[in-house]
C-alpha cells in the first residue's frame, strides 16, 4: 500500500484527488493540509510515501514546503507537484527544489494513480516529454555547463543518464544496455552522487540545463 | 502577322518610341490630371479666402498712410489690429478646422494630439501653419485671379469678342494685336499655375503632420497611455485565464472523481456534481465581468482608475466594513507619476482586500511613504490561524499576489510578501523614475 498526503489550499481539489486516489486498491490517502505551513508537521507525523503538493498557496507555497521537507527529513517522502497550468515557473522551481515529478490537476484518474506509483518507486522519471518542455521553457536562463563537465561521468554513466532522461526505469535501462539491474542501479547512484542530485528528476534537469542533453525540437 | 518579325521592323521601332512618348506625356501631365492636385488647390484657395480680410486690412492701413494720417495713430491701430488679427491663428477651433481641412483636402493623416491640453509649442506650430497656409493660399489666389481672366480675354479676343479691351495692351514685345501669342501666354500661365499648385500642395501635405501633429512629448504621453492600457488589458486577460483555467480544472477533477465513485459513493457524486455546477456558474460570472471590462473603452478604464490621492476614501470604505485600519501616509502623494500612483493605489487596495478576507476583522496597518526616488508601501495584518482557508475562501490571495508581483516588476520595483511572527506583511518599493522599469521589462 502506498500512502499519500494531499496539500492544496482548495478543498474541491483535495476532495477530488482524494476520491480518485482512494478508489485505487493500492493507494491510500492518509492526510490533507491546506497550506505548506500545515503540510510540514503533518508529513512528519504521518510519514506518507508520497505528498501531492500544490505549488501556489498562500503563506508557505509548495516550493518552500518541498525544499523544507527534502532538506530536513531523514527519509523524505517523494513529492509530486500538482498544478493547474503546465507552463508554470513555480512548477519548475519546485522540481529544482526536489519534487520528484509534476502532475496536471486535469489529468485522468488513471494518470493520477500511475504518477503516484511512479514517484513512489522513484526508479524512473515522470512524463519525460513534459519535463523536457518545461526545461526548455524555464531552464534556458541559467546555463550551468560546468556542473556536468566537473562531474566527471564515465562513458557508461553518461549513457545511463541519457536513458534516464527518456523516462526509462532501471530495469529497462538494464535490458537496453545488456547489463544487470544491480549494475545499472550502481551507475544511477554514481550519476546522482557526481551531479549532487537528490533524485533522477534533478539529475535529468541538470543534464538538460548544462546542455549535456540537447532537447529534440 | 505582318510586322511581328525581325529587329529592323520600322513599325516596331515606331511603336517603342510612341510608347515612350505617351509614358513621358502621362508623367508630365499627371500633376494636371490628378484629382489630388485640384483638392489641394481648393485647400490653398481656402487659405486665400481666409487671407482676404487680412489683405483688406493691410490695404486700409496703406490707404491711411497715403492719406497722411498720424504715424502714431497708425502704429497704435496697427498694434490693436495685429492682436485681433493674430488671435485666430492660436484658437483651438482654428486648429481643429485646419486639421480637418488638411485631412480631407490634402489627403494626409494628421495624428491627433492626445489629452485635453495642447502644449504652447504645439499651438505655436499650428499658428505657423495657419500663417503659411494664408500666405501661400493668397499667392495662389492672386495668380489665379490674374491668369484666369487673361487666358479667357485673349482666347475670346481671338474669336473677335471684346477685342477693344486689348486696345493699348502691351506685354513685352506683344501688344493687343498679337492675340494668338497672348492666348498661348494665358494658357501657359494657367498650366504653370497647375504645376505650382501641385508642387505647393505636395509640400503642404508633407508639412501638415509636422506642423499640426503632436510634439515629441505629446507622442510619448500618448504612447505611455497606450502602454498603460495594454498593461491593463494584459492584466485582465491574465486574470481571466487564471480564473477560468482554475474553474475548469476544479470541474474536470470533480467530474473525474465522481465518475470513479459513481457506483460506490452516490453521496460523494451528489456533492461533486453540485461543486461542478457552482464552479461553472461562478466562472461564467467572472467571464462576464472581465469581458465587460475588456469591451469598455480603454480610455474610460484609465480615467476611472483611482490613484493614491483617493486613498482616504478607500480606507474609509474599509473601515465602514468593520475592519480597523491604521493608516499613515507621508510625502507628496499628489506629485508622483500617474502610473506609479495608480499602481500604488491598486496595491493598497489588494492588500486591504486580502487582509480583510484572511484576517477577518483584525486590525490592518497601512504605511505609504513617498520619498524622493521611491514609493514605499507596507500593508501588515495579523494572521488568524487557518480559519481563513476554509472551503468558502476563493484563492484570490495567491492569484492577486502573483499579478501584483508582475505589475511591480513591470514598473521596475521590488515586492515581498510573507508571514513573520504571526503577522502577514506585503511590502512594495516602486521607483518614482517612471519609464525606466517599463523599457527594461
Amino acid at each position: 500500500m502506498i500512502t499519500v498526503a494531499i496539500v492544496d489550499d482548495e478543498e474541491l481539489v483535495r476532495t477530488g484527488l482524494r476520491a480518485i486516489i482512494d478508489a485505487q486498491p493500492d493507494l491510500e490517502v492518509v492526510g490533507e493540509a491546506a497550506d505548506g505551513a500545515e503540510a510540514v508537521p503533518l508529513v512528519r507525523r504521518l510519514r506518507p510515501d508520497v505528498v501531492l503538493m500544490d505549488v501556489r498557496m498562500p503563506a508557505v507555497d509548495g516550493i518552500q514546503a518541498t525544499r523544507h521537507l527534502r532538506s530536513t527529513m531523514d527519509a523524505p517522502p517523494a513529492v509530486l507537484v500538482v498544478t493547474t497550468f503546465e507552463n508554470d515557473d513555480y512548477v519548475y522551481e519546485a522540481l529544482r527544489a526536489g519534487a520528484g515529478g509534476f502532475l496536471l490537476k486535469r489529468a485522468r484518474p488513471a494518470e493520477v494513480a500511475e504518477a503516484v506509483r511512479v514517484v513512489a518507486r522513484g526508479d524512473s522519471i515522470l512524463f519525460p516529454a513534459a519535463l523536457q518542455r518545461l526545461v526548455q521553457t524555464h531552464g534556458g536562463g541559467r546555463p550551468d555547463r560546468r556542473a556536468l563537465a566537473d562531474a566527471g561521468l564515465t562513458e557508461r554513466e553518461e549513457e545511463v543518464l541519457r536513458l534516464m532522461a527518456t523516462g526509462l526505469s532501471n530495469a529497462e535501462i538494464a535490458e537496453k544496455l545488456v547489463l544487470g539491474q544491480e549494475t545499472v542501479k550502481t551507475h544511477v547512484g554514481n550519476v546522482l552522487a557526481k551531479l549532487g542530485a537528490r533524485d533522477r528528476t534533478q539529475a535529468v534537469i541538470a543534464a538538460y540545463e548544462s546542455g549535456f542533453i540537447v532537447p529534440a525540437r | 502577322m505582318t510586322s511581328s518579325r525581325g529587329h529592323s521592323d520600322p513599325s516596331r521601332a515606331f511603336r517603342v518610341v510612341e510608347t515612350i512618348v505617351v509614358m513621358a506625356m502621362r508623367t508630365l501631365l499627371a500633376p494636371l490630371t490628378s484629382g489630388s492636385t485640384y483638392r489641394r488647390g481648393v485647400h490653398l484657395l481656402l487659405g486665400g479666402v481666409v487671407a482676404l480680410p487680412y489683405v483688406l486690412l493691410a490695404l486700409a492701413f496703406v490707404q491711411m498712410y497715403r492719406n497722411g494720417s498720424s504715424l502714431v495713430v497708425i502704429a497704435l491701430l496697427l498694434a490693436v489690429a495685429a492682436v485681433i488679427a493674430g488671435a485666430p491663428a492660436f484658437l483651438r477651433a482654428t486648429r481643429t478646422l485646419e486639421i480637418a481641412a488638411a485631412r480631407l483636402l490634402l489627403g494626409v493623416d494628421v495624428p491627433d494630439v492626445p489629452g485635453e491640453r495642447i502644449a504652447p509649442e504645439t499651438r505655436l506650430r499650428g499658428a505657423l501653419w495657419f500663417a503659411v497656409h494664408l500666405v501661400a493660399g493668397g499667392g495662389v489666389m492672386l495668380a489665379l485671379l490674374i491668369a484666369m481672366p487673361l487666358a479667357f480675354v485673349f482666347i475670346l479676343a481671338q474669336l473677335g469678342i471684346g477685342e477693344e479691351t486689348l486696345d493699348g495692351f502691351q506685354v513685352g514685345p506683344l501688344d493687343g494685336d498679337d492675340t494668338v501669342w497672348l492666348s498661348l501666354l494665358g494658357l501657359a500661365m494657367l498650366v504653370a499655375l497647375g504645376y505650382v499648385v501641385a508642387g505647393l500642395g505636395a509640400l503642404a501635405a508633407m508639412m501638415a503632420p509636422v506642423l499640426m501633429g503632436p510634439s515629441p512629448d505629446e507622442r510619448i504621453a500618448a504612447l505611455e497611455a497606450e502602454a498603460d492600457q495594454l498593461a491593463e488589458r494584459n492584466r485582465l486577460a491574465r486574470e481571466l485565464h487564471d480564473s477560468v483555467g482554475h474553474a475548469l480544472t476544479v470541474t474536470t477533477l470533480q467530474a473525474a472523481a465522481a465518475r470513479e465513485l459513481l457506483d460506490s459513493d452516490p453521496e460523494f457524486v451528489r456533492r461533486a456534481l453540485s461543486a461542478v455546477e457552482e464552479t461553472g456558474r461562478a466562472a461564467m460570472a467572472d467571464l462576464d465581468h472581465v469581458l465587460g471590462l475588456l469591451r469598455e473603452d480603454g480610455r474610460a478604464d484609465t480615467a476611472q482608475a483611482r490613484k493614491l490621492t483617493d486613498l482616504d476614501r478607500l480606507i474609509d470604505d474599509v473601515r465602514a466594513g468593520g475592519t480597523d485600519v491604521a493608516a499613515d501616509v507621508t510625502g507628496p502623494v499628489a506629485q508622483m507619476p500617474a502610473v506609479v500612483s495608480r499602481e500604488g493605489f491598486r496595491i493598497v487596495q489588494e492588500g486591504l482586500t486580502n487582509a480583510t478576507r484572511h484576517a477577518g476583522g483584525a486590525p490592518v496597518s497601512v504605511h505609504v511613504e513617498v520619498g524622493s526616488t521611491t514609493l514605499a508601501i507596507d500593508v501588515v495584518n495579523p494572521v488568524r490561524g487557518d480559519a481563513s482557508a476554509g472551503p468558502g475562501t476563493p484563492r484570490q490571495g495567491g492569484r492577486g499576489l502573483a499579478g501584483m508581483r508582475e505589475r511591480v516588476a513591470l514598473l521596475g520595483g521590488r515586492m515581498s510578501a510573507g508571514q513573520n511572527d504571526g503577522m502577514w506583511k506585503v511590502s512594495v518599493r516602486l521607483p518614482l523614475g517612471g519609464r525606466r522599469g517599463r523599457s527594461g521589462a
